[in-house]
């Protein structure tokens, strides 16, 4: 209960001060946000556009989410959900019977994450290489090589800003608007890594490891094991993530510059921790972060510059990630045992 | 007395009315939005024109990224609120077709796209071939001037209608380079260097591709990019500001807008293409009964071209009129770009006048440059 109240107070300093800029500078912050709430929630039609958008952020969220609790600072979701994009969508060119498309794609971009993961397991756990530098070096590897991809092999002959589209029957059947039953693989993901992290042994193993590595140890539980499972399943959402943007959402395609993959990666850290790092709390702070980018073009309409909107939304989405953020910082203080002086 | 009344009732009812129907425009960007100098502002100021003719109103919007393209579309058009909804710029491809067999009650234009065959959407072409061309010609007769052997481009992404400013712009300089051995009996050869950066809101992006063209020797660079293109006139000047210059080369050229005042000096000209005229003539369609069609414009209805003095006039009253920081007061700034102007040799304006007037009747035939395929073959060509 604690928590929520923690999350709202944080909720409401965000508005406030992304309020008093748009003041500043002479727009109506109570339209403002008023606009920004219409166009996302105002009707069912924008409730799924907001819901669709917040889809891939769930898993994303998710992979950040559970290297915490594993006592990890995970932050390769980026590379790992462009390395999925890419293989769910090649998956289209595989020669398959028309319903197995979509599954076989899952499988492949989860198995594609996994490997794209198992690099930042390997050298965290048999070298002591931090995950920090290895995932941010392999989210750039990932990038480049998503790009050399998306430019020189899967371009569409005709439409060199894109690759090809997810051809119609490989695509998550559509729901209403652009909310597509890819919606059920982010919350079956949610659900699952919730279950385990709190109904199975495994899973409490992870949260043991990520609290107390020396205790957990003492106890007889595998640190190294718990941190391979927690990077790897942290891999496969990742990917997934990548592969139902670019299978579960209009236009079905990546675009050249990536920007169609945006910064889904990143984005899954403030996710998490606006969430509390819990799999539930990612599906709320998800939706949250769908909210707000899809009601910012309705903001623009009120004449707040796009710019200014995007500072509104990092505001918002900074002051909500504080209370998490401290507490990580906290626990990481403590958990480290001093040497000397005491 | 009585008219007097009668007349007011009816105009109040005629306003009345109107005023239930939609009175406004709604621009819809892609990328960046208003601000770039170029392709978005253009298309602002032909709202804003057809607005003020109209007595319509203008609000706009930008994405703030691709994944958001089709439920801002789907909040504009939903909202009812819209005469017509304009997107501008390309990238808009599948959204805007889409969102319009959504909503086939809402009007839409389609800045750089076609119109699908839809009856709600007209589509807002352009030959950017033909003013490339007259920019290739002018831009290789200048670096054939002064000595140069390379030519360079700073373009956007690999679409159509940059491929169609690139191909124009090859033809034009391999034109230019025949034109001149027939007028002087001299050889010349001049390479086309052209850098895709890769994005349209990249200014540093751009001005880091410029600087690497102009070591490799071009020192005449056409901006095809948007707002990316801007870092091109920044290092343009830069470069001849280093080299002790107050006027080019090394000399840049603008695209869409006449981009001139912009580094005045090093700036020698612009591939005009009338995005205003565009949006103009779609928000009149939008007021008619007409079903959706392509509008495509060409140096034959004045929709492309070379900047002519006049542009160059109007374009520093605009920028005056938007607060732009002019270096200096608007007729310092005029002289400085006529300086500019008159400053390469004749000869590229001769060139330049020769071209536009085969343009003009038709015995110029440009290469076509609308898919990948059509571009390569266009730059194996036109190396």
């Amino acid at each position: 209960m604690r928590v929520v109240l923690e999350s709202l107070g944080a909720l409401v300093l965000g508005l406030v001060i992304g309020a008093l800029i748009m003041a500043v500078w002479g727009r109506d912050p109570w339209a403002s946000y008023r606009a920004l709430f219409e166009g996302a929630w105002g009707n069912t039609r924008a409730l799924a556009s907001s819901v669709s958008r917040s889809l891939p952020l769930v898993l994303t969220g998710l992979t950040f989410a559970i290297g915490v609790r594993a006592g990890l600072f995970n932050i390769g979701a980026q590379g790992q959900m462009i390395i999925g994009a890419i293989v769910g969508l090649s998956s289209a060119l595989l020669a398959l019977p028309a319903g197995f498309k979509l599954p076989v794609a899952m499988v492949l971009s989860a198995l594609a994450g996994v490997l794209w993961a198992l690099p930042v397991a390997l050298l965290k756990l048999l070298r002591g290489v931090s995950e920090v530098i290895s995932t941010i070096m392999l989210n750039w590897v990932a990038h480049w090589l998503a790009l050399y991809l998306v430019v020189r092999k899967l371009s569409d002959p005709v439409r060199g800003e894109r690759t090809f589209q997810v051809p119609v029957g490989m695509r998550f059947p559509l729901i209403q608007g652009e909310l597509t039953w890819a919606l059920v693989v982010s919350l079956l993901a949610a659900l699952f890594l919730y279950w385990l992290l709190w109904y199975h042994a495994k899973g409490y193993e992870i949260r043991a490891a990520g609290l107390n590595p020396k205790a957990a140890t003492t106890a007889g539980i595998s640190v190294r094991r718990s941190i391979l499972l927690a990077i790897l399943l942290g891999g496969a959402c990742a990917a997934w993530a990548g592969a139902i943007q670019v299978l579960g959402r209009f236009p079905y395609a990546i675009t050249s510059d990536l920007a169609i993959l945006g910064s889904l990666g990143f984005d899954g850290i403030a996710v998490a921790l606006i969430g509390r790092n819990h799999p539930l709390g990612v599906l709320a702070g998800a939706f949250f972060f769908g909210t707000l980018a899809t009601g910012a073009a309705r903001m623009g309409l009120r004449g707040i510059p796009i710019d200014m909107i995007q500072i509104i939304q990092g505001v918002i989405v900074v002051s909500m990630a504080i209370p998490e953020a401290f507490r990580l910082l906290r626990v990481k203080k403590t958990s480290v045992p001093t040497k000397g002086k005491s | 007395m009585r008219w007097k009344i009668l007349t007011a009732v009816v105009l109040a009812l005629a306003l009345g009315l109107t005023g239930l129907a939609q009175r406004k425009i709604c621009l819809y960007f892609d990328q960046t939005g208003p601000g770039d100098l170029s392709f978005n502002d253009m298309a602002l100021l032909g709202a804003q024109l057809a607005a003020q003719e109209f007595g319509l109103e203008v609000v706009h919007t930008t994405a703030s990224s691709p994944i958001e393209f089709l439920s801002d579309l789907s909040m504009l058009a939903e909202s009812k609120e819209y005469l017509i909804i304009i997107g501008v710029g390309f990238l808009l491809f599948d959204a805007l077709p889409e969102a319009a067999r959504l909503y086939p009650n809402q009007k839409f234009g389609f800045v750089d796209g076609p119109n699908f065959d839809l009856p709600n959407m007209i589509g807002l072409l352009f030959k950017e071939q033909e003013g490339g061309a007259l920019a290739g010609v002018v831009a290789a007769l200048t670096a054939i001037a002064y000595g140069d052997t390379a030519i360079g481009a700073v373009a956007g992404m690999e679409i159509p209608p940059v491929w169609r400013y690139e191909a124009g712009y090859r033809f034009g300089a391999h034109w230019a380079v025949d034109w001149y051995k027939k007028l002087t009996g001299k050889d010349a050869s001049i390479r086309v260097l052209v850098t895709y950066v890769g994005r349209f809101d990249d200014p540093a992006g751009g001005k880091v591709a410029s600087e690497a063209l102009l070591r490799a020797g071009a020192r005449n660079i056409l901006g095809i990019a948007g707002a990316t293109h801007l870092g091109v006139f920044d290092a343009a000047e830069e470069a001849g500001r280093a080299a002790g210059l107050l006027s080019g080369p090394p000399f840049g050229y603008g695209a869409d807008a006449a981009q001139e005042y912009i580094k005045p000096g090093f700036i020698l000209g612009s591939a005009r293409k009338r995005v205003d005229v565009a949006v103009y003539e779609a928000v009149k369609w939008a007021l008619g009964k007409a079903p959706g069609y392509n509008l495509v414009l060409g140096i034959d209805k004045e929709g492309t071209g070379f900047s002519t003095k006049e542009d160059i006039l109007t374009f520093i009253d605009l920028a005056v009129k938007a607060g732009y920081p002019l270096a200096g007061t608007p007729a310092e700034v005029r002289d400085k770009i006529f300086a500019a102007r008159d400053s390469v040799p004749p000869f590229v304006w001769q060139g330049l006048a020769e071209f536009e007037t085969l343009l003009r009747a038709g015995k110029i035939a440009l290469p076509q440059a609308d898919t990948a395929d059509q571009i390569a073959a266009v730059r194996r060509r036109y190396p």
